[in-house]
């Protein structure tokens, strides 16, 4: 259905939540590329460029959340890769507040339901669809179509 | 609201009638075989390890903390001596348990946040200030090889306060399979391959053997092998034959089993499932024991108890409706002291979200203090002893526990079945199980998957948040604490590392040489790389 990236960044390697994501977006029909852990921002972007998400999902416990997201989407602007960042993990309400006003479009806590998580990332890539890629723009310089 | 209004007619009622490993429980149970007649500190040791045990001495208090740079943690460490800890627990972050620098490219969102960033002779010092080290006991949590750079620079900074090491008292945690976030594949093989890993903590288990009669060589993280999912069974089996791995190293190294046994411990878990967890703690002393006299020829006591720090389990934590954790993390708590711990870790109620603040802190702390000095439990030793069911979940858990051990000794044993990706496999099926069950409310979890709240508001509370100018501050300061040595004595102590590395002699000599020269924890890290010839992909 979907083309869907998921990455952990740092050091961290608590990966039980992205693991068991992973295996219920595949499970619910899309292409998962899961990279596993250790990976940094400037690997994640390299992988996009050939894998070309739909979505791109980050899991965070312990690091800097915030300031991992801002390195990634920075890696990902520098690649010119435009997919839409999810995030999820140990992530504090003000956290999830300041990630949103970075970009990223949907943060999942622990205890998220599997329908919320497939439910939530299906109303991501349905946003995202709406903005068809640069290419097939018909007038790339009207104003891009918000959710 | 007919729904709710139905609810007492209808009744509520058990979802099913076994542990959570699964094991049946009946209705009732009364006297099956010959009445338990063993007393609290004789072997095998099932009711505890000591015949006094709390009445004695109770259990220590000694919660994790760790944060931001050395400074920060020490005020933290102050802080909770003052209110009522009674052992420190000091947690490193994953940068330093890694052996990285601060500096370290993958390491930039990441340092000093699950833990404290150390990474020089002079983070240590720092770290343990204005504190004791030959009265307060403290258990530092790394494995090797950063557990060979961490007990040298403790030794040293020690030494240097007139403190000779035969007077430290405490732990290195220092177990090559189960630090970090458990027994996962990849954590234990990109950074250093695990058979080097578990040289180093053999060198280290040596080295604190001889020299160290106070210290605990390692402790066998039994906590993170249960995080990943797998049941209490897996987890009690699991870590004793990681256990098993390092006695046969020490033992293959020609040291007599006595002469380092009794400084072997464990740090297991105490999830919700009761008296299960108490079983398991009673059928764990019972196998160690038996293990050491039979299977190892232990002719000490002491080498045949099975000692255990605890940590109440974070899994069954949510961050939906957190309060309800403090509860959680109170029965857990009950259990652990029910079952003989001889140190407890109270997680915080707001694990879920974020590192503990000063006041969760207290609490934890508090939980802990209510337990020893209002409930009165803790007068006299294994009060479950002789009950009926716990006599029988005991004797269940053992053989559980025993025949998955058997299964894996055929097998060749923990390493093996772990470079096989066998315990992998184990915990894939475990977190794919567990997390199906939990979606399929057969596994009630309030708050989540039922009596949830209406309205998903998130809680409008104080969460610790620790931000970037930290690791900024710590990059800053590894690169000017690289630049102002003796270069020619590091790189001397470096080689020598290096050789001492490739030849396959204990490193802690040159470790304790390259120290004294002022490396970092990196660039001990990056020579031993070098000696074995594995690279990092960054």
């Amino acid at each position: 259905m979907s083309k869907i990236l998921i990455a952990k960044v740092g050091t961290d390697a608590h990966d039980m939540g992205v693991t068991v994501v992973a295996r219920w977006l595949r499970a619910a029909g899309h292409e998962v590329n899961f990279m596993g852990i250790y990976n940094t921002p400037q690997q994640v972007a390299q992988v996009a460029r050939t894998f070309t998400p739909d979505v791109i999902g980050l899991s965070f416990l312990g690091a800097e959340p915030v300031y991992m997201a801002g390195r990634v989407t920075e890696e990902l602007a520098h690649a010119g890769i435009e997919a839409p960042l999810v995030v999820g993990g140990v992530i504090t309400p003000e956290m999830a507040k300041e990630l949103a006003e970075l970009g990223v479009k949907a943060v999942f806590t622990p205890g998220t339901s599997r329908e919320a998580i497939v439910d939530g990332i299906a109303e991501v890539l349905a946003g995202a669809l709406r903005n068809a890629p640069p290419a097939q723009r018909i007038n790339p310089y009207s104003p891009a179509q918000t959710s | 609201m007919d729904r709710v209004f139905d609810r007492y007619l209808e009744g509520e009622r058990p979802l099913d009638f076994d542990t959570t490993s699964g094991i049946p429980i009946e209705a009732s149970y009364g006297p099956s075989g010959p009445p338990m007649s063993e007393r609290p500190g004789a072997f095998p040791f099932t009711r505890g390890i000591h015949p006094e045990m709390y009445r004695k001495r109770f259990w220590t208090r000694r919660q994790q903390s760790g944060f931001g740079t050395p400074a920060d943690s020490n005020e933290r460490l102050i802080y909770l001596l003052k209110i009522g800890q009674t052992g420190l627990n000091v947690d490193y972050d994953v940068t330093t348990k890694l052996s990285l620098d601060p500096d370290h490219p993958l390491a930039e969102g990441d340092v000093g946040m699950q833990g404290t960033s150390v990474a020089t002779l002079e983070d240590v010092d720092v770290l343990h200030r204005d504190i004791p080290l030959d009265k307060v006991s403290a258990t530092l949590i790394c494995q090797p090889p950063t557990s060979a750079f961490m007990m040298a620079a403790y030794v040293r900074v020690a030494q240097k306060r007139g403190v000779a090491p035969d007077r430290l008292i405490g732990t290195i945690m220092n177990c090559g399979f189960t630090q970090l976030v458990g027994p996962t594949y990849l954590p234990n093989t990109v950074f250093f391959p695990i058979e080097f890993t578990h040289r180093i903590g053999l060198d280290v288990m040596e080295y604190c053997a001889r020299e160290m009669p106070k210290w605990n060589i390692v402790n066998v993280n039994a906590y993170n092998i249960r995080e990943t999912g797998v049941n209490a069974v897996q987890e009690a089996a699991f870590a004793m034959m990681v256990a098993s791995e390092h006695i046969e190293g020490l033992l293959a190294r020609g040291l007599d089993i006595d002469s380092f046994a009794p400084r072997i411990a464990f740090f297991t878990a105490a999830h919700l499932d009761f008296f299960e967890e108490i079983a398991k703690l009673r059928a764990m002393r019972r196998i160690w024991a038996k293990m050491m006299r039979e299977r190892y020829g232990a002719k000490n006591d002491r080498s045949c108890w099975f000692r255990t720090a605890i940590q109440t389990a974070a899994l069954v934590l949510t961050a939906q409706q957190p309060m309800n954790n403090i509860v959680r993390a109170g029965i857990q708590t009950l259990a652990a002291v029910l079952g003989g711990s001889q140190s407890i870790h109270t997680t915080g109620w707001d694990e879920a979200f974020a590192l503990p603040t000063e006041d969760s802190h207290k609490l934890s702390i508090r939980t802990q203090q209510v337990i020893a000095y209002e409930t009165n439990v803790t007068k006299t030793v294994d009060p479950l002893g002789g009950s009926y069911f716990v006599e029988a979940l005991t004797d269940r858990m053992e053989t559980e526990i025993t025949h998955l051990m058997e299964e894996m000794r055929a097998q060749g044993g923990y390493l093996e079945l772990f470079k096989q990706r066998w315990i992998e496999d184990r915990i894939t099926e475990a977190r794919f199980a567990l997390t199906d069950r939990i979606e399929a409310g057969r596994v009630p979890v309030v708050g989540v998957n039922c009596f949830q709240d209406e309205d998903d508001k998130p809680p409008e509370m104080r969460f610790f948040r620790i931000g970037r100018p930290k690791i900024e501050e710590r990059i800053a300061y590894i690169r000017a604490y690289r630049a102002a040595r003796d270069q020619a004595a590091l790189a001397r102590a470096l080689a020598r590392l290096r050789e001492d590395t490739a030849m396959g002699v204990n490193v802690m000599p040159a470790v304790f040489d390259a120290v004294d020269a002022q490396a970092t924890i990196g660039e001990i890290g990056e020579t031993f790389r070098q000696a074995i010839g594995h690279s990092l992909p960054y």
